[in-house]
């Protein structure tokens, strides 16, 4: 803006004179520019402001502010979420190693029961707002800030393999890590589905990727590994002074999120909203079964893995940015290799093994429980997910739904800097391997496959019974 | 920002301004004006301001002067019953929302001008010669168009603002706002038949 207008305002007062001429030159402008439209809003409404302070005090602010921003989020988590951890006995993630975790986690409000809001319209839930907080879309723990944000594994994990620092100065991850995936994932290829997981229980590194996978995929895979997990300079993690780490960083690799092709629930905003206060969270998606998958990305329903991988680094990830991306320094794969090469190695992941699963998707009835297959039934039938959800075509239409959940709440409402705005389509995503990749949602807003049931059940009007709920839990644990 | 700007009249007084008490709600903002008061690191004093908040108290006080002005007609000149209603409404709310503005922005010179900005001037004047179903759908077409603009500015600087009050204002409005933007589409529905507006 023009701030020179809005300080001067009492010399203006004083000047009649300069009033008049500015006058004359403001008709001018009327007469030639033809139509008048009202200011437009100020270009950081869609384009990220340089910085105006220097390094130092930005980061004594931010270390400074640090305390209340993650109490602030942690307060908005326990508000809606139970957090506890409360592992189910006898179900472990694919890898084995960590819990799955049970029951409904999204609190309700006061005066109202999973049962009374099943029988009650959208309207009305809206009216006496009863829509449970959790929901709602997540807001990102600096919302204002925004960018992406990784988990105490992964910054570990790379600090001690590369002397790579993945921690930021302003923001720390925050959910608990009971409700995060199974860290580091374990790796199934397609090409070599004998094997079984090939991480051996580790983090795929730059380090270590060559002796982890020789032997096991092509030249042009293990190049594309090679880039895949290669840093390049992004938003946060870069070498400008507008950056949020501490030292100049080498940046940030394709799989510091998708860690081992899967997810660590590192998590960001999305690129395709704004203003700012409007962007919605997005949880890392698994890159599994991506050589099924028609639509990449909640929102933008990138056609390719190809395309996904090539603009993915040009906007500095997820921020839709790539004027702020060229003053960082962007990495432009050449196409015709780099990318395909890249999109090479990711097609080549696999979904854990699903051994209760028939090549059509249905459950094997000779191996299934009576509890799976009653799921089954509600997932067909009643619960109607397999109108989305298609079991042959791994549990994806290719399709973007809109589920309007504001119809339960009023817009508008602000959480922690977020404003709660409607969703709009979604990529329907895939519920294979489900169990390996909480939190759900494309924000990340459920923590258990629970949740998820109840948020169905809520906003496609299903009213199921709470033994058709277990069932249904059950029935994708076995995914 | 508009050429128009400095034609403009300007109100208010001189006076720098006392400050207010309210209490640092959250987190800092993501981007500080180098001028920042405030005595602490990470601690903006809750009345400092950027130039985003000085910008959004006078776009948000022009809008809302014009929501009046063209309201106070509709009640006149609306034929339908539901667009009157939604009339009264608006000149009721945006009376009060707009006091509320310059209580919280007091002091930042908004540099207001006197009359209408010049495009709601010409909506206006549209609106005192039309007449019948005609004043109704161009009222409440451009009722829609000017909460789309007020909800977008308010996310804005619910963004990028740093004053205490002036955001809590913003929070506070911002779903009243996207209310009254879903009511205009549905009266437009209405009125032209056309499921196209209303979610
Ligand atoms: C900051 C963490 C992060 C980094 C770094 C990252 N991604 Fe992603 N990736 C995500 C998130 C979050 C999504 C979901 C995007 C969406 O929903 O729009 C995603 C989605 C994808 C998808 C589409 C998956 C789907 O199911 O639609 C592909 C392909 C992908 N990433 C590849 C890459 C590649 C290649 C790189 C490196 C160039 C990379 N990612 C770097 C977080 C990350
Ligand atoms: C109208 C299509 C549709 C139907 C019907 C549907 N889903 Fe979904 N499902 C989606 C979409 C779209 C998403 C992604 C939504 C989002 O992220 O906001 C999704 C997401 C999910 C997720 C989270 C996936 C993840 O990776 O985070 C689960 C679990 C799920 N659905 C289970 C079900 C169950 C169980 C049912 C039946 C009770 C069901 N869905 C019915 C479209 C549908």
């Amino acid at each position: 803006m023009n701030s020179t207008l809005a300080g001067s305002q009492c010399l203006h007062q004083r000047t009649g004179l300069n009033r008049k001429l500015l006058l004359g030159v403001a008709l001018m402008g009327f007469t030639a520019g033809g139509g008048i439209s009202a200011d437009p809003l100020p270009p950081d409404a869609t384009y990220r402001p340089l910085p105006t302070l220097p390094l130092d005090v930005v980061r004594r602010n931010d270390e400074g502010a640090k305390p209340a921003v993650q109490r602030r989020q942690q307060n908005l988590l326990n508000e809606r979420y139970d957090l506890a951890d409360r592992p189910m006995q006898g179900v472990k993630m694919s890898g084995g190693r960590k819990g799955v975790q049970e029951g409904v986690r999204v609190k309700l409000r006061p005066g109202s029961s999973w049962e009374s809001l099943a029988n009650m319209t959208p309207e009305e839930i809206k009216e006496q707002g009863l829509f449970p907080a959790g929901f709602m879309p997540l807001p990102h723990v600096k919302q204002l800030t925004g960018g992406q944000v990784f988990p105490q594994n992964q910054i570990d994990a790379i600090g001690d393999a590369e002397d790579r620092n993945l921690k930021r100065f302003d923001v720390d991850f925050d959910l608990p890590d009971h409700l995060t995936p199974e860290f580091p994932a374990p790796i199934f290829l397609s090409n070599r589905p004998d094997l079984g997981d090939i991480s051996g229980g580790k983090l795929l590194t730059i380090r270590n990727y060559y002796a982890m996978t020789v032997g096991i995929l092509t030249p042009v895979q293990i190049e594309g590994l090679r880039l895949l997990l290669t840093p390049f300079p992004q938003e946060e993690f870069n070498q400008t002074e507008d950056r949020k780490v501490a030292e100049q960083s080498l940046g940030v690799a394709c799989l510091d999120c998708h860690a081992n092709f899967h997810t660590n629930a590192a998590f960001h905003l999305t690129p395709d909203v704004r203003p700012q206060a409007a962007r919605f969270r997005l949880d890392t998606t698994s890159l599994r079964g991506m050589f099924n998958q028609q639509i990449h990305g909640s929102k933008r329903s990138l056609r390719s893995v190809e395309d996904f991988t090539e603009f993915e680094q040009r906007t500095a990830y997820f921020n839709g940015d790539h004027v702020s991306a060229t003053r960082k320094g962007v990495h432009l794969p050449d196409r015709p290799n780099q990318v395909a090469m890249m999109a090479q190695m990711q097609n080549m992941i696999d979904f854990p093994p699903a051994p209760k699963l028939l090549p059509t998707g249905k459950l094997d009835p000779t191996k299934a429980s009576a509890r799976e297959l009653a799921g089954e039934q509600v997932f067909m039938g009643k619960g109607q997910c397999a109108g989305c959800h298609i079991p042959q075509t791994f549990f994806l239409d290719h399709m973007m739904h809109d589920l309007k959940t504001e119809r339960f709440y009023k817009m508008g409402q602000v959480f922690n800097d977020q404003v709660a705005l409607p969703d709009g389509p979604i990529k329907t995503f895939t519920l294979r391997g489900i169990k390996d990749s909480p939190p759900y949602l494309h924000d990340g807003r459920l923590m258990t496959l629970a949740d998820t049931v109840e948020f169905f059940n809520l906003v496609l009007g299903l009213k199921l019974t709470a033994e058709e709920k277990d069932s249904l839990v059950a029935y994708m644990l076995t995914l | 920002m508009s050429r128009f700007v400095s034609t403009f009249i300007l109100a208010g007084s001189c006076a720098l301004l006392a400050s207010t008490g309210f209490a640092q709600e959250g987190a800092n903002p993501a981007g500080m004006s180098p001028d920042t008061p405030g005595k602490e690191a990470a601690m903006p004093a809750p009345e400092g301001s950027n130039n985003q908040d000085k910008l959004f108290v006078r776009q948000a006080a022009l809008g809302g002067r014009a929501e009046v002005e063209l309201s106070k007609i509709a009640q006149k000149k609306a034929s339908n019953a539901s667009v009157r209603e939604f009339a009264d409404r608006m000149v009721e709310v945006h009376s009060k929302s707009n006091q509320q503005l310059l209580r919280a922005g007091k002091g930042l010179n908004p540099d207001l001008p006197r009359d209408l900005d010049p495009e709601h001037q010409r909506v206006r004047d549209e609106l005192q010669k039309a007449s019948g179903q005609s004043f109704d759908i161009a009222y409440i077409s451009a009722q829609i168009q000017d909460h789309q603009r007020t909800a977008n500015l308010l996310q804005w600087h619910i963004s990028m603002g740093q004053n205490e009050a002036l955001r809590k204002y913003s929070m506070q409005t911002l779903p009243e706002v996207m209310a009254h933007l879903e009511h205009a589409k549905q009266n437009y529905a209405m009125l032209t038949q056309g499921a196209g507006s209303a979610r």
